[in-house]
Parts: C-alpha cells; sequence; structure tokens
C-alpha cells in the first residue's frame, strides 16, 4: 500500500507545484503535524469551523458533506475532513481527517500541504499504515474519499475554480 | 445525509491515491485559506451579501445577538409605548388628524412649512416612489459604492441605468467624481450621508456646495437616516435647504435612532411640487397607523431618551472597537450605530459561522475584499459578537 501512496505523490507532483503557491511558502511541520492530530473537533456536523490555542484552525467550509462508506463486511464508516489552516496569515498547512467507525471509535490523521518537508510525510504515510494494521481497509477507504476530492478539486479547477461550482454538478 | 460511495463505483473511477489531495486544493480554492485575493466576481452574492431580510429568514432561534439591520434595541421610548398603547381604544379611527399633528410638529423643529414634508411608513415607500417618480427610458441614478442600495436598486428594476461611483480612500462617499458621473440622462443623484454600509460622513461644506451646484441640473436625494447620531444633527442636515427652493429630498426615518423600524414610519422635506410628483407611486400617509403616528408624536425629540440611547450606542460601540483591536483587526471610525471592518475570511462563511454562534451580522465585498457590517447592539448582544468573534477571528 505504502508503494501505491508514492506513486501517486510523484504522479501529481506537477499539479502540487501550483497547488502551494497560495501557501505562502510556509509549511506544516513536524511538530504541527503531531499537535494537529491531537485537535478535536467534538461534533463535525455542527463544528466546522474550530480554533485552537488561538493559532490554528479546522475549517470544514469547502468540503461538502461527510462521507459515508459501507464496505463488503456492511460496517459503515465516516469520514470528516478539515483543512488545517495557520490563523496567523491564513495558511493552508494540511488537511485534517477523522475517520470514524461504526462503533464511533475516531481515528485522526493529519496529511501534510504538498511544501511540508519529506520527513513529515513519511511520518503521515507510516501513520496512515499504522491504522491500516489497527482498522483493517483504513487506506482504502481512505483512498476513496481522497480520490473523490481530488476529482472535484480538478472539475472545480477546470470550471475555473469560484463557489458556485457545486460538488454535486461535477458528480 | 453525507457523500455515501458504494466502493464498486469508486474503484470503477480509478485513482486511489491517499496523497493527493493536497496538491489540489489550494490551487482550486485559494479563497479558502487567502480571502484577500478572492475573485469575486465569480461569487453569487451581490456586493451587499446577503440583505437583513435573507438573513433574518434563515437565522437561527433563539438568536443572542440581533447585529444584521442596523436597528436600535434600545427603542422605542417608554412615550412611544405609551402612546401606543393609549392609542390602541381609538385605532378603529382613520388617523388622518395625527398626521397633521406630526408633520406640523417636524415642520416646527426644522422650521419648514407643513406643506414640505411627506409622511410615509418608513422612508422605504418614499425611496421606491422617487425611483419611479423620476424613471424615464433611457435615465441613469449615481450612487456611492458601496452604498445603500434601496433606491437605486429599485430604479435598476424599473429599467434604469444604475451608476456606482466608488467611495474615497476613506471610505466616504466621493463627491467629486459624483458630479462628474452625472450626464444628460441623469434623473436623479442618490447621497446617503451618512453612508452605509460604511458609517461614514462627508464633509458638510462640501456636500452643501455639492447639493447647491448639482441641484441646479438634477434632483439630489439626501438619505439622513442616520444623522441622529451625528454630534450635531442640525448642523449637518440640508433641510434648511429646501427653505431656499432647492431641487433635493431629504429623507428621514424613526427607523433607526427612535427605535421605530418595526412601527414604520419616516418622512421626506421636500418641494411641495416634488411632494405632488412622489405622491403619485405611493400611498404614504394613509400607510401609517394610528399607534405608530401617536407614537412618533409622542417621543419626537425626546432627548431624554435620544441621548440615553445615544450613550448606550456609545458604550456598546466602543465596547465593539476594543474587542476588534484586540483580536488584531481594524474598522471604519462610525459616525452611527454600525460598524464596518475588513474581515479575514470569505463573508459569507463568516456570517454563516457567526451565525451558528447565535450572532447575526452582515457582509459586504468591495475593493477585492470581504467586509462585515455589525450593527451596534446593547451590551449583552456586544458580549455575544465578542464571544463567536473570537471563536472564528
Amino acid at each position: 500500500m505504502k508503494s501505491i501512496l508514492f506513486a501517486g505523490v510523484l504522479l501529481l507532483a506537477g499539479l502540487g507545484v501550483r497547488a502551494q503557491d497560495s501557501t505562502g511558502g510556509r509549511a506544516l511541520t513536524m511538530e504541527e503535524y503531531e499537535k494537529a492530530k491531537t485537535f478535536s473537533v467534538a461534533d463535525p456536523d455542527k463544528d466546522t469551523y474550530v480554533k485552537f490555542e488561538n493559532a490554528y484552525i479546522l475549517d470544514h467550509n469547502g468540503f461538502g458533506k461527510p462521507y459515508f462508506i459501507t464496505g463488503d463486511d456492511g460496517k459503515k464508516k465516516r469520514i470528516d475532513l478539515y483543512k488545517l489552516i495557520l490563523k496567523d496569515g491564513r495558511v493552508e498547512l494540511g488537511t485534517v481527517i477523522y475517520y470514524t467507525t461504526e462503533t464511533g471509535k475516531r481515528y485522526t490523521a493529519c496529511m501534510p500541504g504538498y511544501k511540508a518537508p519529506p520527513a513529515v510525510w513519511r511520518k503521515y504515510f507510516e501513520d496512515i499504515h499504522a491504522i491500516d494494521k489497527e482498522e483493517q481497509f483504513f487506506v482504502l477507504k481512505l483512498s476513496y474519499v481522497l480520490s473523490e476530492e481530488l476529482g472535484y478539486q480538478l472539475y472545480r479547477s477546470g470550471m475555473g475554480g469560484g463557489g458556485a461550482v457545486s460538488r454535486e454538478a461535477g458528480t | 445525509m453525507g457523500n455515501t460511495i458504494s466502493r464498486r463505483t469508486l474503484l470503477r473511477r480509478g485513482a486511489v491515491l491517499a496523497g493527493a489531495l493536497p496538491f489540489a486544493g489550494s490551487l482550486l480554492n485559494p479563497a479558502q485559506a487567502a480571502p484577500s485575493v478572492t475573485g469575486h466576481a465569480a461569487t453569487p452574492f451581490s456586493s451587499e451579501g446577503w440583505t437583513e431580510r435573507e438573513i433574518a429568514l434563515n437565522a437561527v432561534e433563539p438568536l443572542k445577538a440581533r447585529l444584521f439591520a442596523n436597528e436600535n434595541p434600545f427603542g422605542p421610548s417608554d412615550k412611544a409605548k405609551e402612546a401606543i398603547m393609549n392609542t390602541l381604544p381609538v385605532s378603529y379611527q382613520y388617523p388622518m388628524r395625527s398626521m397633521g399633528d406630526l408633520s406640523q410638529k417636524i415642520a416646527d423643529f426644522e422650521k419648514v412649512k407643513q406643506e414640505n414634508i411627506f409622511l410615509a411608513s418608513g422612508s422605504s415607500p418614499l425611496l421606491m416612489a422617487a425611483a419611479l417618480a423620476y424613471y424615464k427610458p433611457g435615465c441613469n441614478v449615481v450612487t456611492g459604492d458601496p452604498s445603500y442600495a434601496d433606491l437605486p436598486s429599485k430604479a435598476q428594476r424599473i429599467g434604469a441605468k444604475w451608476v456606482k461611483v466608488p467611495l474615497t480612500t476613506e471610505y466616504k462617499l466621493d463627491l467629486d467624481a459624483m458630479e462628474k458621473a452625472i450626464d444628460d440622462n441623469t434623473v436623479l443623484v442618490y447621497i446617503c450621508n451618512p453612508n452605509n454600509p460604511t458609517a461614514t460622513v462627508v464633509d458638510n461644506a462640501k456636500l452643501k456646495s455639492f447639493c447647491d451646484r448639482v441641484s441646479k441640473k438634477v434632483t439630489v436625494f439626501i438619505d439622513e437616516a442616520y444623522i441622529d447620531y451625528l454630534d450635531d444633527p442640525q448642523g449637518t442636515t440640508l433641510i434648511p435647504m429646501v427653505n431656499t427652493g432647492s431641487n433635493i429630498i431629504v429623507a428621514r426615518t424613526f427607523s433607526k435612532l427612535y427605535g421605530f423600524a418595526g412601527l414604520r414610519i419616516g418622512y421626506v422635506v421636500t418641494q411641495p411640487e416634488t411632494i405632488k410628483k412622489l405622491s403619485l407611486y405611493t400611498e404614504a400617509s394613509m400607510s401609517i397607523s394610528t399607534t405608530t403616528l401617536q407614537a412618533a408624536i409622542a417621543s419626537y425629540q425626546d432627548r431624554e431618551f435620544l441621548d440615553g440611547a445615544l450613550k448606550k450606542t456609545i458604550a456598546s460601540k466602543s465596547y465593539l472597537y476594543d474587542v476588534l483591536k484586540k483580536e488584531g483587526y481594524m474598522y471604519v471610525p462610525s459616525s452611527t450605530n454600525f460598524v464596518l471592518f475588513p474581515i479575514k475570511m470569505d463573508g459569507k462563511q463568516f456570517t454563516d459561522e457567526m451565525m451558528k454562534r447565535g450572532v447575526g451580522v452582515r457582509f459586504w465585498k468591495f475593493n477585492n475584499q470581504d467586509w462585515c457590517r455589525i450593527s451596534i447592539g446593547r451590551m449583552d448582544e456586544m458580549e455575544a459578537f465578542a464571544s463567536a468573534f473570537k471563536e472564528i477571528s
């Protein structure tokens, strides 16, 4: 699974060069990466914009409704995505992912922004791999969601961006 | 309901790349984290964002702070409430006589003739009447931008061109540029002073001189809805110019400092011929209830009440300024009961997040910037704003 993920990173590197233009040169540090994994949103249905330490923001806006995935085993998982934003300068640092199982157990991952150092990326891959060992098909289901998000974002890009492009229109 | 994904559907779509998203997100939606470079032209909202009506209809219940409509929560006065109660038993009667009583009272205070005053249920019907009365094919209405959009938007709806003149760098009406924008097709120049949504006031001498010149060519409509919040309303109002025959319409309302927004009463002061013209397009006086008229008569120029409401407004505004400064925000210094300040995120998202926290405010988009306009409320409302604002600032 790890090799597939890294292949994805390489394939999309060109797109990523443009993606980081709005981040103002600031990238997610390892310390912030570890900290972001501890950020908890009490109720993803209501808490769409939450500040932490008056320095970081988790912002669900733009990600649409939560994802629900039911596998062949009939177990329903829920995935919520939040942008991790540095309050000072409104810099997007990454994406925090809440993966909630059918029993209510929540796994948290933090996908770094493109400019994050390789060590942070490696740690992310190691972390989601570790979760995958505990929670079967975690990475696979996460990849469904991120693929869908990528598809939507590409669609928006193709349509010229802006808030008027609905998710429904792209699917 | 959320997005429900069937595994097979996704697999058919191919890519299974858990590391892909960060390469797309910022590129495709730069406005999310960097509102100052938002492509505003692409947004579905006008420069005014949602209107008060839309906000009110979509508001959460209960609302902790109603700060989106520039109302005065300290009103109406006790005298007004008492007058309403006392008038109820005779409210089966048409209010013919009390209309004259109120207009005479206003005329006496403003030192104009009663025939110069035209009452209506708020200034809205009079703004509409002006838009209709002055319309002619190919005409235009000149306003500041942003400014109160009621009259020009109505004029635009019936076919007039709306000529918008950007504000000065101090967010004041640019009178020089507005004068230059007037052409042969201009039928009205609309001046909102103090201006809404910026809460700024133009230099008085300059405005008088502007009206002197411009009114010789075209009717100038001066909306003084917020003038009662100024230190010297009598020294600022252009009503005296009506006495010298100027082709101006000065609009006033009880909806602001008098706290009558829900009671509905306002008026214009202008030439009798202009009133004749406007009266063809509005029921005006007969749309005012007898209770409201008596309340207005009872509380007109009630300095004790007005000064008290002003004092409380100033205290709440001062508190707001402190909150904004503490959170690192700028604001446009306000001469009214509302404050405009630039925000650091998308305006719609900002007002939505505030509303989720029980606080209703409005947003604007202009000068490539998102703005919040917050009305000044009771101190408990300002504290509710502060609490919500700290969560998302």
